[in-house]
């Protein structure tokens, strides 16, 4: 093989972030309409690898993937041996509209993936006029703990192993051995009860069934692509958000799970195209009418 | 079928050294039939019909005839590919030493993997 690059650039980021100082990693490739990547609960930015090496998207697209504070190769802030990481909805949000801000990204489009599924539909409720188009990637307006949380951070079960095993079904059974791999990869790679903090958000903090059915697609058109094997966010999760909200755009992606972008990328492209296609349009008729 | 468990296990060279840590024995029930599955530091020791009312196991994984096999299918039915999975939609269950199933979760996972038609990693 010749050695080559990926036309991924990553660099540190620093900010204030939730009233403290943040190093956050971010990565980006492609040019255009800003589209901003959110990971999954214990995972990172690399999710998005295939987006990002795809011209079809890069082309038009100047694609956007941080990892949360906690995640990945981003640090957590100072002071983090002495508090229990628990994700809740206000700082999520908060932590995108500071990472937009800092970027200086105009309207961008966000896509997120199961946490980040969710927090786009909160996104979607409360700062529609700030994105152009929301992507909710295996979105379900809530969901119900199935195991013991407490198995993802005690000294006596190794966390990388039982995090990387318990999602390890929600990816598709038909996808490339390399890619599903990777993907648990980053689960196994995952700092201590920070997966767990995650789920925090996932399964109490951040339900907005009780919200989700006055999301206005007026304001900003929100697409929805889930996979068939997800147990998770099961397709059933994500056909109640189209049945509520009204204007929605859902797909259920054939064979695929938990982690489209990741665990697919070729199959999961062929469903994420289009819709990126049909924002682009839309985002051209918007400024020849301005 | 179930005795093909211990051959597809054993030699799976991989599988074996996951399980390497691993001493236990515990109950499969399909059905209304039983085996208790001994492992012996990964390798499959023994798969041996449940004999006697009263025997010692770690944990039972308990599911239907049907449940299993959908689960043991080349490509099974979303909700029927994944113990985890399985468990969510209550088609089995998990009784017992549930710390020692989950510190072990991925050799369970691909162990009960190995009677799929044509095995895929799971």
């Amino acid at each position: 093989m010749t050695p080559r690059y990926e036309p991924i650039v990553g660099r540190y980021l620093h900010l204030d972030m939730l009233g403290r100082p943040h190093r956050l990693y971010v990565e980006e490739a492609g040019q255009g309409i800003p589209l901003l990547c959110l990971h999954t609960a214990g995972s990172d930015g690399r999710q998005y690898r295939g987006i990002m090496n795809d011209p079809r998207v890069t082309d038009n697209f100047r694609v956007i993937a941080f990892d949360m504070p906690w995640h990945g190769k981003s640090s957590p802030p100072a002071g983090w041996h002495e508090e229990e990481y628990k994700l809740t909805s206000r700082d999520y949000v908060a932590m995108i509209l500071d990472v937009m801000t800092a970027l200086e990204l105009d309207r961008p489009v966000v896509m997120g993936c199961s946490i980040g599924g969710r927090i786009v539909l909160h996104l979607a409720l409360d700062h529609p006029e700030k994105f152009r188009a929301i992507v909710g990637l295996q979105a379900g307006a809530h969901a119900e703990p199935y195991y013991d949380l407490s198995y993802l951070h005690r000294p006596d079960v190794h966390g990388g192993e039982v995090c990387g095993a318990l999602i390890s079904g929600l990816i598709g059974p038909n996808s490339p051995s390399a890619e599903r791999w990777e993907t648990q990869w980053h689960y196994m790679q995952g700092g201590p009860g920070v997966f767990k903090g995650d789920l925090h958000f996932y399964t109490r903090d951040g339900d907005v069934r009780d919200r989700v059915a006055k999301i206005d697609t007026t304001r900003c058109p929100l697409f929805l692509l889930s996979g068939e094997y997800d147990y998770s966010c099961t397709p059933e999760d994500t056909m109640a958000i189209a049945r509520n909200v009204k204007g929605a755009d859902a797909t259920i992606m054939k064979g695929m799970g938990h982690f489209p972008m990741s665990e697919d990328p070729k199959n999961f492209l062929e469903y994420l195209l289009p819709v990126l296609d049909r924002i682009k349009t839309a985002s051209k008729q918007r400024s020849t009418a301005a | 079928m179930i005795e093909h468990l211990a051959e597809r296990v054993n030699a799976n060279a991989a599988l074996v050294r996951r399980g390497q840590y691993l001493n236990t024995t515990f109950l499969l029930q399909v059905g209304s039939e039983g085996w208790l599955v001994t492992i012996d530091r990964g390798r499959i020791a023994s798969v041996a019909r449940e004999g006697l009312p009263l025997v010692d196991h770690a944990f039972a994984l308990r599911a239907s005839r049907e449940a299993w096999s959908e689960f043991w299918q080349r490509v099974p039915k979303p909700g029927f590919h994944d113990l985890i999975a399985l468990t969510k939609f209550r088609h089995l269950k998990v009784e017992g030493d549930i710390k020692l199933f989950m510190t072990h979760l991925r050799y369970f996972k691909e162990v009960l993997a190995q009677l799929r038609t044509s095995e895929v990693s799971a």
